[in-house]
């Protein structure tokens, strides 16, 4: 939980006590002057209202602190808790808030017996660093003539979470690795499937002895027989972001001049989604998940498994971001021997094509996540509708090249991911080679 | 087409910014209207003078002006007809006058701070109801004790303007009485730091 806390000072005079002063004066004079006494009656309230205000004049200072959780995973909305304190009088406050792609929203408030907390929400379904509200508060004498504010309360920042979807089955390497897991390899090990009966060796344990088997095939005991199974193995899933550009459905904002809004998921939020989705169900299984990030030549995050590092990676995932001009890398990034590389990209230029090709030639399985939203063309000119075109068909070409060479391509906006992920996964495990 | 959800601030039940500035119109004619009304001014001057009111509370309502040029120019022609046209003593029109020109008051301060599509919470204005009470009572009560004493003097004298005295006295009288309980209450409650 993160709080920012911002105060005012001064009590300042408002116009409505001059005016209600002037105009009750000029009343009573003008009834008084034209012998009018109904005129001079009709003064009253004019004045009991400075009366009431300069005797109820607030003192103290107004504070407003905004609180909100540090992180949060994706959900409808993102809410920021605001607490108004304000003296004995000042029981009014104008609150002001505005969030980034959204209108300004305010609001007149009471502020009973000096604390008020409201709860600020806004939609969202971006994932990453976000910038919530900022806020302004102005507090207000109840029976008007003070003003102290606006208090300023700057933006909090919350780290937004991509939610850990559904996916039942993925494709995992093939090549299977080390002495847990929950696949067999082909190695004798201490793994749940049979492998065969065989007579017992040194090093074989005494309670491998198959009796049946033994009792079977040496009756008379001058040979024992043991039950060898396969090995357990686990397999490894390499997820590569590519952060390099972050672009929403609307392709009026890919100029950079507007941000996208905050009901559209951009490309980086798709890929956030996606590769914590896969995460989440490669971890499930009980294989191995490293993380890379084509945008950043940081180190990756290495292969692992459990609940702390998807734990880990989401936080990683949620992190990644464009950072300065798209950088282009001339050698792929390093994968650990017999890895699955799941590459999530919008593919809108030939590096992340490239790279994929390189593992595709060094022996790795790769599946290609195309993670552009689905285009919005409105607001485009002439010219930027047909420049898109142009771009559509570049990146259309690039993934049917990837296609044509052995990358499996998925489209994750609009497509049915988790479909072709399942279908492909069942399609590895019928002819899967132990 | 479905309406996108957009930011929002969960308070208690709240009526929109424009139901105020209309309030605050409405209230400015009826300050007029009530000054006015069966003294025979044209109906030209009438519709005229009420346009004029409507077109300044909706301008300043667009270009988030303050709420007191409604007010002035609801209070400025009342006044004239009242002086020029009304008939003299208590009627009908003093009470009426002194809410209508009370509530145009207050609206004007919250037109002044709230735009048309600002939530106003209900409970800001169920704080304001006690409190225009307690002010109108007074101003009724010295309103009516005004008029008392002039129809007095009237059938004494035979002069209004002798009332006016009486009526000044009064009201001063109640407006002191009422500044020192509200200082009371001022003094019994605690002050915070500054």
């Amino acid at each position: 939980m993160t709080s920012l806390t911002a105060d005012a000072a001064v009590w300042r005079q408002d116009a409505s006590l001059i005016v209600s002063a002037a105009a009750g004066v000029l009343l009573a004079a003008v009834g008084l002057l034209f012998g009018r006494p109904q005129i001079v009656a009709l003064a009253t309230p004019l004045v009991l209202c400075v009366v009431w205000s300069v005797v109820q004049r607030p003192r103290g200072d107004v504070t407003a602190t905004a609180a909100t959780a540090s992180t949060a995973v994706r959900a409808a909305a993102l809410d920021v808790e605001l607490t108004i304190t304000a003296p004995a009088g000042a029981d009014v406050a104008v609150v002001r808030a505005l969030s980034p792609g959204n209108p300004t929203v305010d609001a007149l408030v009471a502020v009973p017996h000096g604390q008020r907390t409201l709860r600020l929400r806004t939609p969202s379904v971006r994932t990453g660093t976000r910038e919530l509200f900022t806020v302004d508060v102005l507090a207000l004498a109840g029976p008007g003539g003070w003003n102290q504010g606006p208090v300023h309360v700057p933006p909090s920042q919350m780290l937004v979470l991509p939610p850990h979807g559904r996916l039942t089955l993925v494709p995992v390497s093939q090549q299977l690795r080390g002495l847990t897991g929950p696949h067999s390899s082909r190695r004798l090990g201490d793994g749940p499937e049979m492998r065969d009966v065989a007579p017992l060796r040194a090093g074989d344990s005494l309670r491998r002895v198959d009796w049946r088997a033994t009792a079977r095939r040496s009756p008379d005991l001058a040979q024992l027989y043991v039950r060898r199974t396969f090995a357990p193995s686990e397999a490894s899933v390499v997820l590569v972001v590519d952060s390099r550009d972050d672009v929403g459905p609307r392709v009026a904002t890919w100029g950079g001049f507007q941000d996208s809004a905050p009901h559209e998921q951009t490309s980086l939020d798709l890929a956030r989604e996606a590769a914590a989705a896969v995460a989440k169900a490669v971890v499930d299984a009980g294989d191995r998940v490293g993380l890379d990030d084509l945008g950043r030549l940081a180190s990756p995050l290495p292969l692992a498994g459990g609940k702390r590092h998807l734990q880990r990676l989401t936080y990683a995932l949620a992190l990644s971001r464009p950072v300065g001009a798209p950088p282009t890398r001339r050698r792929a990034p390093q994968i650990p021997a017999g890895a699955l590389v799941y590459l999530f990209s919008t593919f809108l230029d030939d590096n992340a094509a490239d790279i994929a090709s390189q593992w595709q030639s060094h022996g790795h399985r790769v599946i290609a996540v195309d993670t552009l939203p689905e285009a919005n063309l409105r607001g485009l000119s002439v010219r930027e509708t047909y420049a898109w075109r142009l771009t559509e068909i570049q990146r259309g070409n690039r993934l049917e090249t990837l296609a044509r060479s052995g990358v499996d391509v998925l489209r994750w906006a609009g497509g049915d991911a988790a479909r072709d992920l399942r279908a492909a996964a069942r399609a590895q495990a019928a002819g899967r080679p132990r | 087409m479905s309406r996108i959800p957009g930011p929002e601030i969960d308070c208690g039940p709240t009526v929109p910014g424009w139901a105020l500035h209309l309030g605050l119109a409405a209230a400015a004619v009826g300050v007029f209207l009530a000054a006015a009304a069966g003294t025979g001014l044209p109906v030209g001057v009438m519709v005229t003078v009420i346009l004029v009111i409507v077109v300044t509370a909706t301008a300043g309502s667009a270009v988030r002006g303050p709420g007191y040029l409604t007010l002035g120019l609801s209070l400025f022609p009342a006044t004239v007809a009242m002086l020029t046209l009304a008939p003299v003593g208590y009627t009908w029109r003093t009470p009426v006058l002194m809410v209508a020109i009370h509530a145009t008051v207050r609206l004007s301060w919250y037109a002044t701070h709230v735009l048309p599509a600002t939530r106003v919470e209900l409970a800001v204005l169920g704080a304001e109801g006690p409190r225009f009470v307690v002010i109108n009572c007074v101003g009724q009560a010295v309103a009516l004790l005004a008029g008392a004493v002039t129809a007095v003097t009237e059938q004494g004298s035979g002069s209004a303007s002798t009332g006016t005295g009486w009526a000044g006295v009064l009201g001063a009288v109640a407006l002191l009485a009422l500044a020192l309980a509200l200082r009371g209450a001022a003094v019994r409650r605690p002050l915070t730091s500054r």
